[in-house]
């Protein structure tokens, strides 16, 4: 919830939800775990989440935002008055924003499988006291919308106004949709796929070899020492130019040599701007991010298929009741514009409330992130003919 | 203020909430139905000739598609007075936003790149209104509504109208009238039509005419004879039941779900 009143330069910022604290919420306690789509059990589970606003006398606010492969529950505003940068969409959610938040109350929780407080592969396995490693179920999309209907009930919220959530986000909220249908008001699926091309599985497959052939990996149980670095590094790296387009890295950064050098140096450090920019960005990922999760989150973004468990996209999309707002970003490579418009062909012979947008962008896969004046303008737009 | 020197390209959209309703009834072509904020009170419920008259068209309770839909004011208004369920395709973010925000489903799209989206007769009616003359490919527009829609209502400026004939004819200067008000270098309207170019049209793909009304602007009135002459605008109800063109194939690549297979 938000803390107020802390003397610190977030006060400064009107637009910000100001001080946040991560909370906790346990359940699936043995024997009642979870089951998992694949079958094996799960339990217990613990969910890191935050939200921000205020839930309303009717409990019909509640905007569920849910987090791509690398997010976090930490969507917006500081957990310290110290802290260097605010939570991950901290653009958008905070009073007058585009998740306006003293209009609604957001939640966002870290992902099952995640390594930001939620159980995941480095979490403690109760049944040997040490970090689960690769004893950790495979979890797909499915069980983590699965577990963040636990959360939803624990906050005593029958109904969410909205869930929203782009790449992998966006493959959460098309599963709330179908699984939940009489749960979700407005679906809002941003940059997302209803299931995965083989480009998309190609690319989490390199990452996944990075990671796994570098020898700090150790079969998964790396936990205690220096862990694959090196792997978890190049995988990010893959995946962070899966998330530029081929004009947003050209503009960033050209053929530009890094800051101080002038002429090539004739061999393979790195040299060139966006090498020492991607070293730097994998470096980065290292430190605040499990590889095992890496492995985990996106083996279930390769195996959701929306229409999987229903005998097809048709029958599935047919279950939903929400009014669905789908928007595609223009110079999105990793997830285009055809995959969202396939999507809502699907919505659209399923006869449902559908609104398909493309942002024009040249960010690539990003935009849904940094386009943040437009997505918000549509955000609010799609939101006002229907109030909680 | 008159239609022909309205501003098109009003810089204070779309916070211009105050913005005259009277803007609403004059203005003749996409670009000013754009310039109309959204859903405020404002620019609800004002007369707009046509849309009266394609509003009378559209039997209650229709599923309906308008293809070019601006601002959303036809869809909002058949849901309201029609219990009719629209959809609409447009392609101006401004428009797209006004759209949405009137709580109307809408799909961003190019009209030129035809309805792959959409199944065979899978609307009632489909509509195409101020927008014909402005799409580079008209023939295959119309062919797609035609096979979307079990029928299709079709308005345009008419190319045949007195003004324009006689701007042509007596001063030799690409002719302008109230509806179309553009110079030559500045025009949207790219495919120019008369009514009787239509109708040739219409017989030769098999699109059957149930129902034309020829009138006039800004009055919208109906025109009693001399129609090629004397209507400014068109519209036309076109009976699409039987008419089953072949689908505008998108480019070469296979359905992803057969690929899928051939690779299992």
């Amino acid at each position: 919830m938000t803390a107020a009143a802390t003397p610190s330069r977030l006060d400064l910022d009107p637009g910000s939800v100001g001080l946040v604290q991560t909370e906790y919420v346990t359940f699936a306690e043995p024997p009642e775990e979870m089951i998992l789509t694949s079958g094996a059990r799960l339990g217990p589970v613990t969910l890191a989440y935050e939200t921000y606003g205020e839930l309303n006398a009717a409990r019909s606010n509640a905007i569920l935002v849910v987090h791509a492969l690398s997010g976090n529950a930490h969507v917006a505003g500081r957990n310290s008055p110290d802290d260097r940068k605010p939570g991950w969409w901290d653009d958008m959610v905070g009073p007058g924003k585009g998740l306006d938040t003293s209009r609604y109350f957001v939640i966002c929780s870290n992902i099952i499988g995640g390594c930001h407080g939620s159980t995941g592969p480095n979490s403690t396995n109760p049944a040997t006291g040490k970090p689960y490693a690769l004893e950790f179920p495979v979890v797909t999309i499915q069980d983590m919308v699965a577990a963040q209907a636990r959360l939803i009930d624990h906050l005593g919220i029958d109904r969410l106004y909205g869930v929203i959530g782009g790449s992998m986000g966006g493959m959460q909220v098309l599963q709330w949709a179908v699984a939940y249908p009489e749960r979700v008001r407005h679906a809002l699926p941003l940059a997302t796929t209803h299931r995965l091309t083989a480009q998309g599985i190609a690319f989490d497959a390199v990452g996944r070899n990075a990671i796994m052939a570098d020898p700090g990996w150790r079969g998964g149980n790396y936990y205690g020492t220096p862990g694959p670095a090196h792997g978890l590094a190049v995988a990010r790296m893959v995946g962070h130019i899966t998330y530029l387009s081929e004009e947003a890295m050209r503009r960033k950064f050209g053929r530009r040599l890094q800051q101080e050098q002038d002429d090539y140096h004739y061999g393979f450090d790195s040299e060139f701007s966006v090498e020492t920019y991607l070293d730097y960005h994998g470096k980065g990922f290292v430190g605040r991010f499990d590889a095992n999760s890496y492995l985990y989150i996106t083996r279930a973004m390769d195996y959701f298929d929306l229409g999987a468990d229903w005998g097809g996209i048709g029958p599935a999309l047919a279950r939903t009741r929400a009014r669905f707002l789908v928007v595609a970003i223009s110079s999105d490579w990793l997830f285009p514009t055809i995959r969202s418009r396939k999507l809502v062909s699907h919505l659209q012979a399923a006869g449902r409330d559908v609104t398909f947008v493309e942002i024009d962008s040249s960010a690539g896969h990003d935009g849904f992130l940094v386009e943040t004046e437009k997505m918000a303008a549509l955000i609010e737009a799609f939101f006002a003919p229907d109030p909680p | 203020m008159g239609g022909a020197t309205a501003d098109r390209t009003d810089p204070s959209y779309p916070s211009c909430r105050t913005r005259p309703t009277e803007a609403n009834k004059m203005m003749p072509t996409k670009q000013l139905e754009r310039a109309v904020p959204a859903a405020g009170p404002a620019s609800e419920g004002q007369p707009r000739g046509d849309l009266d008259l394609i509003l009378r068209l559209i039997p209650r309770g229709a599923h309906v598609l308008d293809l070019g839909c601006g601002d959303g004011l036809l869809l909002q208004r058949l849901r309201r007075e029609k219990g009719a369920d629209g959809r609409g395709v447009e392609r101006h973010p401004e428009a797209l936003l006004a759209c949405i925000r009137r709580g109307i489903p809408v799909f961003q799209g190019d009209l030129d790149e035809g309805l792959a989206d959409f199944p065979d007769k899978s609307f009632d009616v489909v509509v195409i209104s101020h927008t014909l003359q402005q799409v580079s490919q008209p023939r295959r527009l119309l062919r797609e509504a035609g096979r979307v829609g079990r029928q299709v209502i079709v308005g345009f400026p008419n190319f045949g109208h007195w003004e324009i004939r006689f701007g042509l004819l007596l001063r030799g200067r690409m002719p302008k009238s109230p509806m179309l008000p553009y110079e030559w270098y500045d025009t949207p309207n790219i495919h120019l039509l008369t009514l009787a170019d239509f109708e040739e049209f219409c017989r030769r793909e098999g699109l059957r005419v149930e129902q034309r009304l020829a009138l006039r602007y800004p009055t919208w009135r109906p025109v009693r004879f001399c129609a090629g002459w004397l209507a400014a605008y068109a519209l036309y109800l076109l009976d699409a039941r039987d008419f089953h063109p072949a689908p505008v194939a998108p480019p070469a690549a296979a359905p992803e779900e057969e690929i899928a297979v051939v690779e299992e």
